[in-house]
């Protein structure tokens, strides 16, 4: 029966978390938008991309996404909560990438003049959305305690940083409305305030999530305001040496 | 009117004798000053001597006619003398001293002048000339800049396949450059932590507040419990009335009794009953007619 029903349903990944596809995260009529798109089609499907891995992938968020510092912010074309950054957060998650993937695309050190804030901010909104299951109490398992180290600390190092980008308000779902909705200029402490505290972003569902509460564990525990401290001259030493 | 006349005869002729007196004096001065002017070798010092020599003649004309006209004679020659003696030392006194100070006041004012504006001049101009250069070269370079950025959003607006264009359009006016007014950036960035930093105050309070009227409620509910022991009581004055309540109910169904015949026992009325005997006349035979 089971495997019948997947049948049913098209474009499904083969690749399973938490005992379900990883394509399940995102609802059926969000998923049906996305894969009808011409940009996933053209861009992101297995033919375009010529493979169907994270190398791939990653040329393409690159080429949407990476930005250049001191160059003229008003070129920049691509926007966060917009169909092509939904396509590709589809595409990572039908991917999944591995922690040692995620863990150098979060602490990739900008170098020449490239700006990652905005693969940053996906990544994020990634990690939110797909691992929203894991619990701490769990000690057996270490891929989840690291997995949960990482993006604790990933959340709270960039609630600390404070630049700009273009993106859809974060109530708004670019698909359910038909008008045009206004652009603005967000930060990326907002989007990670909004993160820890809504249950939806850009029209996508988050799950209930327990290792997003860093204001909690901040102010709960010293040991964790330690922990904080180090974290900040972590990022201190990462932009004297960026 | 006649004696009018004759005067003035006489004081022409008298005026005509006193000049050709007194030239023979100018004559005297005039060689001296031109000793000195010789001396002095210097011609505009002679033309100042000439011009001073023309001012006495007409002084000395006017003294005669003075002179004439009054009847003391003697006087008049003496204060003539004093007069000469005073021009001649005016004219000696106003040789040296008018040539060097105006000279060298006028010369020394241009050189000043020419030095203190000159210098000031070049200097405001060059400097004045730097900034303009400086504001062109500036002014070309922003004109420069938008029309290159103008450029290229225009490439990018007419290859970009998408159908949307209004989005493209506020995308392209969006600047989302970190480094312009990092401050400013920053003080902002400061402001939304207290906000967030307050936002979860409130939401703790709220969370306390509710806990603490759950428990509030909670101990109200023992104490109406323990309130519930002692209504026991009441209950029982309660089924005490309700006894009494009963007893007049029974009191009022036996004194009913009495009024109603409804139940009494009467004779028949009617012995035939009704329509059951076959000999009537509606008597019709059915099925069920055996039974």
């Amino acid at each position: 029966m089971a495997v019948n029903e997947f049948q049913v349903e098209s474009n499904i990944s083969p690749k399973q978390l938490n005992n379900q596809s990883v394509s399940l995260v995102i609802p059926r009529l969000t998923r049906d938008k996305i894969h009808n798109s011409m940009y996933y089609k053209v861009n992101l499907s297995n033919e375009s991309l010529r493979g169907n891995t994270m190398v791939e992938l990653l040329k393409v968020m690159i080429g949407a996404f990476g930005t250049i510092k001191g160059q003229n912010g008003h070129l920049h074309m691509m926007v966060l909560g917009g169909i092509e950054f939904k396509c590709i957060l589809m595409k990572l998650i039908e991917i999944r990438p591995n922690f040692q993937q995620l863990n150098f695309l979060l602490n990739v050190k900008n170098e020449n003049g490239f700006d990652s804030k905005y693969i940053i901010a996906l990544l994020l909104v990634y990690a939110r959305l797909q691992y929203y299951y894991l619990n701490g109490n769990n000690k057996n398992d270490d891929d989840e305690n690291d997995l949960i180290k990482l993006f604790k600390v990933q959340l709270y190092k960039y609630s600390q940083h404070y630049f700009k980008l273009k993106s859809f308000p974060l109530q708004v779902d670019c698909f359910a409305h038909s008008y045009n909705e206004e652009l603005c200029i967000i930060h990326i402490d907002e989007l990670v305030d909004w993160l820890a505290t809504q249950d939806h972003i850009w029209g996508i569902p988050l799950g209930k999530c327990q290792w997003n509460k860093i204001y909690n564990s901040d102010e709960e525990s010293s040991s964790s305001e330690s922990e904080s401290n180090g974290d900040s001259e972590d990022d201190n030493d990462t932009s004297s040496e960026s | 009117m006649s004696f009018r006349h004759f005067k003035r005869r006489l004081d022409t002729s008298s005026a005509d004798e006193s000049s050709s007196a007194d030239e023979e004096h100018p004559d005297q001065n005039v060689s001296l000053t031109e000793k000195s002017a010789s001396l002095s070798h210097s011609d505009l010092g002679g033309e100042i001597l000439n011009g001073t020599g023309k001012n006495r003649t007409p002084n000395d004309g006017q003294e005669s006619n003075e002179s004439d006209g009054s009847p003391e004679s003697d006087e008049s020659p003496e204060s003539e003398e004093s007069s000469d003696n005073s021009d001649s030392s005016d004219s000696d006194d106003m040789r040296p001293l008018p040539r060097p100070l105006f000279m060298k006041k006028k010369a020394n004012n241009l050189q000043k002048a020419t030095k203190i504006d000159q210098p000031w001049n070049a200097q405001d101009d060059a400097r004045v000339l730097q900034t303009k250069k400086e504001n062109m070269i500036k002014n070309i370079d922003k004109a420069n800049q938008v029309a290159k950025n103008y450029e290229t959003m225009k490439l990018r607006l007419n290859t970009n396949y998408s159908t949307n264009e209004e989005l493209i359009k506020q995308c392209l006016l969006l600047d989302d450059n970190d480094e312009v007014d990092s401050e400013k950036e920053r003080q902002k960035w400061f402001e939304r932590q207290n906000e967030r930093k307050q936002k979860h105050r409130r939401i703790q309070l709220a969370k306390q507040r509710e806990s603490e009227e759950y428990e509030a409620k909670r101990f109200e509910a023992m104490q109406k419990g323990k309130d519930g022991n002692t209504k026991y009581d009441v209950i029982l004055d309660k089924e005490k009335e309700k006894l009494d309540h009963k007893k007049q109910r029974s009191a009022e169904k036996v004194e009913k009794s009495h009024n109603n015949n409804r139940y009494k026992i009467t004779r028949t009325k009617n012995v035939e009953f009704g329509d059951l005997g076959k000999n009537s006349r509606d008597y019709e035979e059915t099925e069920y007619s055996v039974i």
